[in-house]
C-alpha cells in the first residue's frame, strides 16, 4: 500500500508569542516548531498500516527551511521518503493554495491512501485536507477516530467523531483522503537506530514552479491581535505557596463554594 | 442573496442555525439582500414550518432520501447546483463536523476559500472583515476573502440566537440524484462510551490538562477533586495520552459541563475546551502562562506551577474540613 501523509511544522503555542511589527504574522526567531499534533497521529496511523499491509510511506510537506526537522522527525518515525514544497512564494498562503500546491505534488506521486491531521494548530482551518481530495476529485472522510481497511483499494471502515460524544460509522471508498483526529493512537517515540537511519532517507525538494500553480490567496490576513480579556481573572498575588493559601480562602469566603 | 444553512438532528433545529441568522442579519446590513435557509433532508416538511416563523426573506428546501444521512458527495451535488442557480453572495456554515466537511469541499469545487470558524464581523465600507480564533486561541485574526459567494464556518456560540418571528414562504428545490454516487454511506450513530460516571451532574469539577506532564501527575487532580468531593475531569490531550478515560472529557468533542466550581489545572483555554465549561459559576485556572487564554474567563487565576499550588491547596483544604465543627 502506497500511502502520502500530508504534514506541517506548527510554534509550538505554550511558547510565548510575539507579534511582528506590522502585526500580519508572529516573530518567529525565539519560537519552537513542532510537528502538528494531527498529523503525528497521521504518520502513526499510516505506518500501522504500513506494518499490517507492507509498502511505504512518503510525508508531504508545504513550509519554510526550519520545516526539515519536523520532516528528519516524521522519517524517524519511519516514514520513508519525504518531500519538500519550499518556495517562498508559497509562505503566506490560504488553505486553497496549499491544498493546491500538495495536490499538484501528489499527482506526480503513486498512492493508494492519503492521509493528514484534522487542522494545524495554528491556523486551526480544518480545510486542507479536504480541499486536496476535492482537487484529486477523490472521495474523503475527516475527523476520523478508527479507520480499518475492509478490502485494500477498494473499501475502508471508518468512524468520524462528531460533537458531545457521538460517534458516526461509515463506509469509504478507496482510494480517498483522510483527516485524522487525535486520539486515534498514541504516535510512537523514533528510536535512536531509527534517527541515525533517518538521515540518510531522500528528502525531494519541490518548488512553486515545478508544480504550475496560480499562487495568489483567497484569505488574507489583515491583522493578528491578542484576545481583549475581558474582565479577566483575578489573579491571586503571591508565591504559589501563598496563593494557594489565599484561593483556598476566597473559594470558601468570598464566592462561597467549597 | 445570503443562504445559512440549517443543521437538524432527529426533527430538531440545532441552536447554532438561528446563530448563523444573527450573522447573515449583520452582514445583510451591508450586502442589502436577501436572507435564506437552506434545509437538506429527506423529509423537511415540518423543519420547514419551524424555520417559516423566523424573520427571513424564504426557506429553501431540498428534500430526498439520499439527503438522509450527511454525505460529501450528495450534500456537495444539492448545494453546489444550487449555488450554480441563487448565484448568492454569502452561504454561511456552522463550524461544526458537518460544516468544517462539506465548505471546504464546496470552496475547492467552486475555486473560492472559505474562511474557517468566524466568531466576529466588522466592516470597512461595505467589506465585511471577518474575526476568528488561531494558534490555540491565543491570537485573533482579522482576514478577509475575496472570491465569491463569501463561504463561512461559525463558530458554535459566537452569536446570539436570532430571535426575530416573521413568516417566510418556503421554496422546494428539486435535485435529481439520479447520476449521484455517493461514495461514502453512513452506517450508524452511536455514543462514545457508556459514562461510569455523569460529570455533567457534579458541582466541582477538578480538571486537568497537558501542563501535568505525564500520567502519573494526574493522581494530583484526583486527590485534589477527592478532598473537594467533587469529580475530576480532563482537557483533550489528557485523554488523547489515555491519563484518564474518555468519558471525563470536557469541551466541544466531549461534555459541556456547568458545575458551580470548575477548576482548570495546567489547561491553556483552546476554544474546543472553552467551549465545554465557559457557563461554570465560578472558574479557577492555575497555569504557568500568563498569556493562556484560559485566564479571560477565570474567576480567579494563579500563575504559577501546579505541582506547587495544589498540594498547598489540598492541605489547607484538610486544615478547613477538620475546623468545621
Amino acid at each position: 500500500m502506497k500511502i502520502i501523509v500530508c504534514l506541517k511544522e506548527v510554534p509550538d503555542t505554550e511558547a510565548h508569542l510575539k507579534l511582528k511589527a506590522d502585526q500580519t504574522g508572529i516573530e518567529t526567531d525565539n519560537i519552537i516548531f513542532k510537528m502538528n499534533p494531527f498529523d503525528e497521529c497521521a504518520i502513526e496511523e499510516a505506518l500501522r498500516l504500513k506494518e499490517k499491509f507492507s509498502g511505504e510511506v512518503t510525508l508531504l510537506t508545504l513550509g519554510p527551511d526550519t520545516a526539515k526537522q519536523t520532516i528528519r522527525k516524521g522519517l524517524a518515525m519511519g516514514a520513508d521518503r519525504a518531500i519538500h514544497i519550499n518556495d517562498p512564494l508559497l509562505l503566506n498562503s490560504d488553505s486553497f493554495v496549499v491544498a493546491k500546491a500538495l495536490s499538484e505534488a501528489i499527482k506526480k506521486t503513486p498512492f493508494n491512501l492519503i492521509l493528514t491531521g484534522v487542522q494545524s494548530e495554528d491556523g486551526f482551518n480544518m480545510q486542507t485536507g479536504i480541499m486536496i481530495a476535492e482537487f484529486l476529485g477523490l472521495p474523503h472522510a475527516s475527523i476520523l477516530t478508527k479507520f480499518e481497511v475492509v478490502e485494500p483499494n477498494k473499501k475502508a471502515k471508518i468512524t468520524r467523531e462528531l460533537e458531545g460524544g457521538l460517534l458516526e460509522e461509515g463506509e469509504l471508498d478507496l482510494p480517498a483522503v483522510i483527516t485524522i483526529q487525535t486520539g486515534i493512537n498514541i504516535p510512537r517515540y523514533p528510536t535512536l537506530p531509527n534517527i541515525m537511519k533517518a538521515r540518510s532517507k531522500e528528502i525531494k525538494d519541490m518548488k512553486a514552479s515545478d508544480l504550475g500553480i496560480s499562487l495568489a490567496p483567497h484569505v488574507k490576513i489583515l491583522k493578528l491581535f491578542f484576545p481583549e480579556k475581558g474582565k479577566g481573572a483575578q489573579i491571586i498575588p503571591g508565591d504559589e505557596v501563598a496563593a494557594a493559601k489565599l484561593l483556598v480562602k476566597k473559594l470558601k469566603e468570598e464566592a462561597k463554594v467549597i | 442573496m445570503i443562504l445559512t444553512l440549517v443543521q437538524h438532528k432527529d426533527g430538531i433545529i440545532d441552536e447554532v442555525s438561528l446563530e448563523l441568522l444573527t450573522l447573515a442579519k449583520q452582514l445583510n446590513q451591508k450586502l442589502s439582500t436577501k436572507i435564506a435557509s437552506v434545509i437538506l433532508g429527506d423529509n423537511t416538511e415540518a423543519l420547514s414550518k419551524l424555520l417559516s416563523q423566523k424573520a427571513i426573506d424564504e426557506v429553501i428546501t431540498i428534500s430526498a432520501p439520499e439527503l438522509k444521512t450527511y454525505s460529501p458527495d450528495t450534500y456537495a451535488f444539492a448545494l453546489t447546483k444550487l449555488i450554480r442557480e441563487k448565484n448568492p453572495k454569502a452561504f454561511l456554515f456552522s463550524h461544526t463536523p458537518l460544516g468544517c466537511d462539506i465548505t471546504p469541499k464546496l470552496a475547492a469545487s467552486l475555486g473560492a476559500g472559505a474562511i474557517a470558524s468566524c466568531n466576529g464581523v466588522e466592516f470597512e465600507g461595505i467589506n465585511p472583515i471577518f474575526i476568528r480564533s488561531v494558534y490555540n486561541g491565543k491570537l485573533q485574526a482579522k482576514v478577509a476573502l475575496n472570491s465569491t459567494p463569501l463561504l463561512l464556518t461559525v463558530e458554535r456560540g459566537a452569536f446570539k440566537k436570532d430571535e426575530e418571528t416573521g413568516n417566510a414562504p418556503t421554496t422546494a428545490f428539486a435535485c435529481d440524484f439520479s447520476g449521484i454516487k455517493s461514495r461514502y454511506k453512513s452506517l450508524r450513530f452511536y455514543e462514545a462510551q457508556k459514562a461510569s460516571v455523569d460529570i455533567t451532574k457534579a458541582k466541582i469539577i477538578v480538571s486537568g490538562g497537558r501542563g501535568l506532564g505525564k500520567k502519573e501527575n494526574f493522581e494530583l487532580i484526583k486527590n485534589l477533586a477527592e478532598i473537594l468531593g467533587g469529580e475530576y475531569a480532563a482537557s483533550r490531550p489528557v485523554v488523547d495520552n489515555e491519563w484518564t478515560e474518555r468519558d471525563r472529557q470536557v469541551g466541544s468533542s466531549g461534555k459541556i459541563v456547568s458545575p458551580n466550581l470548575y477548576i482548570a489545572c495546567g489547561i491553556s483555554g483552546a476554544i474546543q475546551h472553552m467551549a465545554g465549561m465557559k457557563k461554570s459559576n465560578v472558574i479557577v485556572a492555575i497555569n504557568k502562562d500568563s498569556e493562556a487564554p484560559i485566564f479571560s474567563i477565570a474567576t480567579y487565576g494563579i500563575v504559577g506551577d501546579l505541582f506547587k499550588v495544589i498540594p498547598v491547596m489540598i492541605e489547607e483544604i484538610k486544615k478547613l474540613k477538620s475546623s468545621v465543627p
